[in-house]
């Protein structure tokens, strides 16, 4: 008897295709016919492979500019190692807490989600990280990484998992105001990055 | 000593940097910082002293735990630079394709500063192919940003069958066949050809590319693999998806014929 063998996920096909020798139309082919259900992820990765390399010599805008800072203090706030003791975001608890919800406009449950560490700090829009900061009295780095730090709470509230089974289940700051049932317009100004 | 990749293929293999990039984080591992940064800092890649990213990328990584090192955060911001020289930017005019650009934009850097982060925390594997040929890494996380964008804008050309005959021999005296013949003879012509196919609708870009791959739109045989089947639609959509594509490129390409 037989066994097929276990049938390869997308990320292992596109992974496969990009290490081949030659990305012609034979090889391209043979990738669709083999795996007609990504069909139109591998003539998206082929096309892309042909496209040539961009060379882009002009200066970066303002904006860039400051998703280069932004990007820098994530960046920075992974390499810090909080030392033992309480995380700082446990601080958010009564009264500070309902005075950073008043601040930032939003119910109570978006701050205890902060205060939970269920948001992903990637993912978390710069003025926000940075009114935490605010909050707290810390610089924005310890925030993220007082964010990235794992959860002691084993159980309560939960959201619906984004990742696999086993790792850590963080959303994202917009998922939080969606589940709070904070309205549109209210969105749009909290995830606005500023500058 | 440089550290070697840990990532492996499924078949165990593991994951090997490039010779040349091998030999050349020998040769600049030894350089003192100040000119590793001024080095890596050069963005004309036919400079003979230009730095691969793949390097740059690894000597970010191998710095993960030099917090105070001012120099390190110059090598990042390099780095980082870098990553968004190779994204589209979106230009001025706030159109569709101009807010699409700007969101994938975001979502790779997004995802590229993600990455980043969790390495320096803790070693992450998926950033070693990034290392092997960083160009194409970074269009796998365009490729994952501009499917996601594409779906939630509902971007698409749905053309049904019938689309008019009129705009389909209008077209063709737009001598499309040049065009075509243009496109596969020139190798220059082809890499200006691919940028603006770009901003196409995604049925069309990918018409576009599998025809400049030689693909046939139609075959009699079934064992030949053609546009058509590829992209699960009829050889009528195919040839509205090539049509509209060719009228958007030759209007690119000799706006005077447009008009």
């Amino acid at each position: 008897m037989t066994t097929n063998p276990t049938p390869l996920a997308l990320e292992d096909v596109l992974d496969l295709f990009q290490m081949e020798e030659a990305h012609d139309g034979d090889v391209l082919a043979r990738y669709v016919e083999a795996h007609p259900e990504f069909a139109l992820q591998l003539i998206d990765l082929s096309r892309l492979m042909a496209t040539p390399e961009l060379n882009d010599d002009a200066p970066l805008s303002a904006i860039d500019q400051s998703r280069i800072d932004a990007a820098w203090i994530v960046h920075k706030a992974a390499g810090l190692e909080l030392k033992g003791g309480p995380n700082p975001l446990d601080a958010l608890a009564g009264e500070r807490g309902k005075a950073l919800a008043g601040t930032l406009g939003v119910p109570r449950q978006v701050v205890t989600c902060l205060r939970e560490r269920k948001v992903d700090p990637s993912r978390t829009p710069h003025p926000i990280l940075k009114a935490l900061g605010e909050a707290l009295e810390i610089p924005e780095p310890y925030v993220i990484a007082a964010m990235r730090q794992a959860s002691t709470l084993g159980s309560g509230r939960r959201f619906k998992a984004d990742g696999k089974p086993g790792t850590a289940a963080q959303v994202s700051f917009e998922q939080v105001l969606i589940e709070a049932g904070v309205p549109e317009a209210d969105r749009k100004r909290l995830l606005t990055e500023g500058d | 000593m440089i550290i070697p990749l840990t990532k492996r293929r499924k078949d165990g293999t593991p994951y090997l940097r490039p010779d040349n990039i091998e030999a050349l984080l020998q040769a600049l591992a030894d350089l003192p910082r100040d000119e590793l940064l001024e080095r890596t800092s050069i963005r004309d890649r036919k400079d003979p002293l230009y730095v691969p990213t793949e390097c740059v990328l690894h000597f970010v990584r191998a710095s993960r735990r030099d917090n105070s090192d001012t120099g390190f955060e110059r090598l990042y911001r390099i780095l980082f630079e870098r990553v968004l020289c190779a994204l589209p930017r979106a230009e001025t005019s706030g159109n569709t394709v101009s807010l699409l650009k700007e969101r994938i934009r975001n979502a790779v850097s997004d995802r590229f500063v993600e990455l980043l982060a969790k390495d320096r925390h803790e070693p992450d594997e998926r950033l070693d192919f990034f290392e092997v040929r960083f160009d194409l890494a970074i269009k796998r996380l365009r490729l994952d940003a501009q499917e996601r964008a594409w779906r939630e804008e509902g971007r698409s050309d749905p053309l049904d069958a019938d689309t008019n005959v009129s705009e389909r021999e209008a077209v063709a005296a737009i001598a499309e066949d040049t065009f075509e013949a243009n496109i596969l003879s020139d190798p220059h012509f082809r890499d200006r050809v691919y940028l603006a196919i770009d901003n196409l609708p995604p049925e069309q870009s990918r018409t576009m590319h599998l025809l400049m791959l030689g693909w046939p739109t139609h075959s009699n045989d079934p064992a030949v693999m053609t546009i058509a089947k590829a992209l699960g639609c009829s050889d009528r959509s195919v040839r509205n998806y090539r049509e509209r594509a060719l009228k958007t490129l030759v209007a690119l390409f000799n706006p005077g014929d447009d008009q």
